[in-house]
């Protein structure tokens, strides 16, 4: 049986079926995990919460003193489960300890919730918020309190090919004591980057939206430690009061370093590790080994950035001068009706080749204008608009339409816009335009990484061009989160991220009175197919919007046989009941009415063994079918004889005085012969005597 | 509905009763029509050949006609009164008026066989009113049995058509109104 939950995904424990996952405990409002765990639903601790997940008291029951807290997520953002296996595998001391991971019944939403358990950080975090004052921090004390627990941190994580994505002085709690050292916070909870402040986040990163930043690398997380240690040595916000648009505006005109630093003055001991760990260019950032050195006593050299191409002679957009492309593809983001015009008055790709002297450039630029027409979805002009922005600046994030996307973020894009209802036709957009394809052809250098990722959008952009059940946009969903538990409204409070999971919370939702008319919509479909491919394309086609009443149910039956084959989820009486009241078209394919309540009864029997494999037999009995059509033919034919008969025999009634005329006289004949011949016979042996 | 048929088609194995067994259905019964003209054929001319060479021989035996012809008068009159082909009145009062005659005709063959004894025999009242009394027993025969037969037959279709309207009903509801075939006609069954 696959995992029920990521517990026992965790524990690579056998899931437990309906009641297997953590179950309320009627005594108290808490919440038990994995048989181990227990979660207090009474005792919030609000000081731990972050933006996407609330805290509360949590205790191990083998371990008394184990001081536990867990994190109850918020729906529709799927927490990052994908590295929980190996997180919880991390023992350092500057790390936040993952103890476990699941999905509750969480009481107080009378909902299934993915919960992340830590142990609850002794001390206070660095700053509550980032426009918190501290008192800035020692050289000497960054250095051995901070930098060396993030060294430590860091080489755990990147050993595991790790993640972190949300270092900042609100996810960093500080020890009690003096010398004591921080300890990074948690970076499961929330999908990767989702929590991190912009001004944490590489330019790249910063500019995508916190939903579409895809996954991070471990330069990114030494960019954030770069802006930590920046924190920390000003013991203030250095862009405090500006606006997130502002921060990245002034990244890009003057770099990462002099945009964030500004004339804050900063020991001349920091700044070293601090511009070598604030590099634009990832590949000339600081890596774990240089800051090792650094830390290790070894000055090294400063790095200094690579300078930006710029234009001889600047292109006005906008109401301002620009000279370098990728200022300019920010901006004309912002303004994308004056982006259009320059693109398509070729004002641009001229400016590029006679400004810029970029002839690559401009070819790339050209090529996304004349390649725009090959993609679908939206208009024509937002298409060209993104390819063109892509070209003009190939790292930074997809622009379409408002949203901002890395590729590999767009999965988790598509998770929140379904959630909350918004820019999901954008996203969708984004991947029927082959944007991500573009994207990536767009990037300077092959990377074997890439491969997969043309690979997984070409597949979601076929199932995004079918709109029958199981495709269009929700399949598009669960292919690209593989983690994402199944949306169908009624299913989506359950929280179900495996088949059995999935049918195990459609036998619950088949007791509810306000039951949809079917069991499969749109959402369960789509799940249903990107964790078991095997599903019988007939079935598809019958669940479509050609299917016929019969083709339909059939199908439904189908394919909840299959699923409950594959998941051994069993017995599920409530959701076969459910299906077998819905089968009167395949009921109705026999004549006879006999033979039909038979079939209805028996259905009803065999729905309370809770095996999809029972009704699937009686239903699908072709060779039945086809007994009671022959029947059905010789009852026509009696009928008809019957019909027959009644005619002849009402002809003969009303013509009746030819019984009289024809065989009563005739059998009158027989009886005076009969009677003559005996009288004769009489006379004769009397005269005799 | 289980009787096997070997009905025409040689299809209706559950038919109750094949089609052509059913009475007078396969076969036609037609009767004709009381008092029409038959034309002469080759029975009619053998009976008046018959006829002819036995008026000899009747006349040989003079007594024995005269006293079977007097005493079957009620057969040649219901000969005559019964105009329809099968002649099944004289048949049926012939025979009987036979048997009437039959007594006499001994005692006359028993002593004198002359005419005038005859003529007596013709005359008593006993032997009389047995002659015409078995002709009478066959008028009785001819009137009661046709009618008793009719009944007989009237209420054995009635219940025939009571029967299978029952079973037509049965169908409809074992199977619907699709049974009755008013949509389709399976072929092989006019």
């Amino acid at each position: 049986m696959p995992p029920s939950d990521l517990s026992s995904f965790l524990d690579g424990a056998p899931g437990a079926g309906p009641q297997g996952r953590g179950a309320v405990d009627p005594a108290a409002a808490k919440v038990v995990l994995g048989k181990r765990y227990e979660i207090f639903a009474d005792q919030p601790l609000v000081q731990l919460n972050t933006a996407t997940a609330t805290a509360y008291r949590a205790a191990d029951k083998r371990d008394e003193r184990a001081d536990m807290f867990a994190y109850v997520c918020r729906p529709g953002l799927p927490p990052r489960s994908d590295i929980m296996g190996a997180l919880k595998g991390v023992e350092t001391p500057a790390l936040l300890r993952l103890r476990d991971a699941g999905v509750v019944d969480w009481p107080l939403n009378r909902a299934h919730r993915a919960v992340v358990l830590f142990d609850r950080p002794a001390g206070r975090r660095l700053m509550t918020t980032l426009d918190d004052r501290i008192e800035p921090m020692l050289d000497e004390a960054i250095t051995r309190q901070v930098m060396q627990p993030a060294l430590l941190a860091l080489k755990e994580l990147k050993a595991r090919r790790l993640f972190h994505g949300c270092i900042n002085p609100t996810n960093i709690f500080m020890r009690p004591g003096a010398n004591s050292t921080v300890v990074f916070g948690e970076c499961a909870s929330a999908p990767s980057g989702y929590c991190q402040p912009l001004v944490f986040e590489t330019l790249e990163r910063g500019m995508a939206m916190p939903s579409g930043r895809g996954p991070g690398s471990v330069a990114d997380d030494m960019y954030a430690l770069g802006v930590l240690i920046l924190f920390l040595a000003l013991g203030r916000n250095p862009v405090g009061g500006q606006s997130d648009e502002r921060v990245l505006q002034a990244k890009l005109d003057r770099g990462s370093y002099a945009a964030l630093v500004g004339d804050a003055r900063v020991s001349a001991m920091m700044t070293e590790p601090v511009r070598g760990l604030l590099l634009d260019d990832p590949g000339q950032r600081w890596s774990l080994a240089d800051l090792d050195l650094w830390l290790s006593g070894r000055r090294l050299s400063p790095k200094q950035p690579q300078p930006v191409r710029r234009a001889q002679r600047p292109l006005s957009f906008a109401g301002r001068d620009y000279v370098a492309a990728r200022s300019l593809a920010f901006a004309m983001e912002r303004s994308p009706i004056e982006a259009v015009r320059i693109i398509e008055n070729g004002e641009l790709e001229t400016w590029l080749r006679r400004s810029m002297e970029d002839e690559t450039l401009a070819d790339r630029v050209h090529e996304g204008t004349q390649s725009a027409s090959s993609g679908s979805g939206g208009t024509l002009s937002d298409r060209r608009l993104a390819r063109v922005l892509m070209a003009l600046d190939p790292t930074a994030p997809i622009r379409y339409r408002g949203i901002s996307v890395m590729p590999e973020g767009i999965g988790v894009a598509l998770a929140e816009a379904v959630s909350t209802g918004v820019h999901v036709q954008e996203v969708a957009e984004v991947i029927s335009a082959q944007l991500p394809i573009f994207w990536i052809s767009v990037q300077g250098v092959f990377s074997p990484e890439h491969v997969p990722i043309v690979k997984m959008f070409e597949t979601a952009r076929n199932y995004l061009e079918r709109i029958s059940p199981g495709f269009g946009i929700e399949r598009v969903l669960y292919h690209l989160n593989p983690g994402m538990p199944c949306m169908g409204a009624m299913v989506v409070d359950e929280y179900p991220q495996e088949l059995d999971d999935l049918l195990y919370a459609m036998e619950r939702a088949a007791e509810r009175p306000d039951r949809p008319t079917e069991p499969l919509d749109r959402h369960i479909m789509a799940f249903i197919l990107s964790r078991h491919g095997g599903i019988n394309e007939r079935s598809l086609l019958g669940i479509g919007p050609t299917g016929k009443p019969l083709e339909r149910v059939l199908g439904i039956l189908d394919i909840l046989f299959e699923i409950q084959r594959k998941s051994r989820a069993f017995p599920l009486p409530k959701l076969c009941g459910w299906v077998a009241t819905m089968m009167d078209p395949a009921i109705e394919r026999y004549r006879s009415g006999t033979l039909r309540d038979r079939v209805r009864d028996e259905l009803a029997k065999q729905a309370e063994t809770g095996a999809f494999k029972n009704l699937y037999v009686i239903v699908q009995n072709n060779n039945l079918v086809q007994r009671d059509g022959a029947a059905f033919d010789l009852a026509k034919r009696e009928y008809q004889l019957a019909r027959k008969v009644i005619q002849h025999r009402q002809r003969e009634l009303d013509q009746r005085e030819k019984f009289t005329t024809g065989i009563g006289r005739q059998v009158a004949a027989v009886v005076a012969c009969l009677l003559s011949a005996v009288i004769l016979a009489a006379i004769v042996v009397g005269g005799v005597a | 509905m289980a009787a096997s048929t070997g009905g025409r088609s040689g299809q209706g194995r559950n038919l109750p009763v094949p089609v052509d067994q059913i009475p007078a259905l396969g076969k036609g019964a037609a009767v004709p029509r009381a008092g029409a003209k038959r034309p002469a054929n080759k029975a009619d001319k053998a009976a008046l050949i018959v006829a002819v060479c036995l008026a000899p021989l009747a006349l040989f035996v003079l007594p024995t006609t005269v006293l079977f012809f007097g005493g079957m008068v009620p057969t040649i009159v219901s000969f005559v009164a019964d105009r329809t082909q099968e002649k099944y009145l004289p048949m049926i009062v012939g025979s009987l008026n036979f048997c009437g005659v039959m007594p006499a005709g001994f005692e006359l063959w028993g002593g004198a066989a002359t005419t005038d004894r005859a003529l007596k025999l013709l005359a008593d009242p006993f032997n009389m009113a047995m002659m015409l009394g078995a002709a009478g027993l066959g008028w009785v025969i001819y009137t009661i049995v046709p009618a008793m037969v009719s009944a007989t037959m009237v209420w054995r279709n009635e219940q025939d058509i009571a029967r299978w309207q029952a079973r037509q009903e049965a169908l409809v509801s074992e199977w619907g109104r699709e049974v009755t075939g008013d949509v389709e006609q399976l072929p092989g069954l006019d």
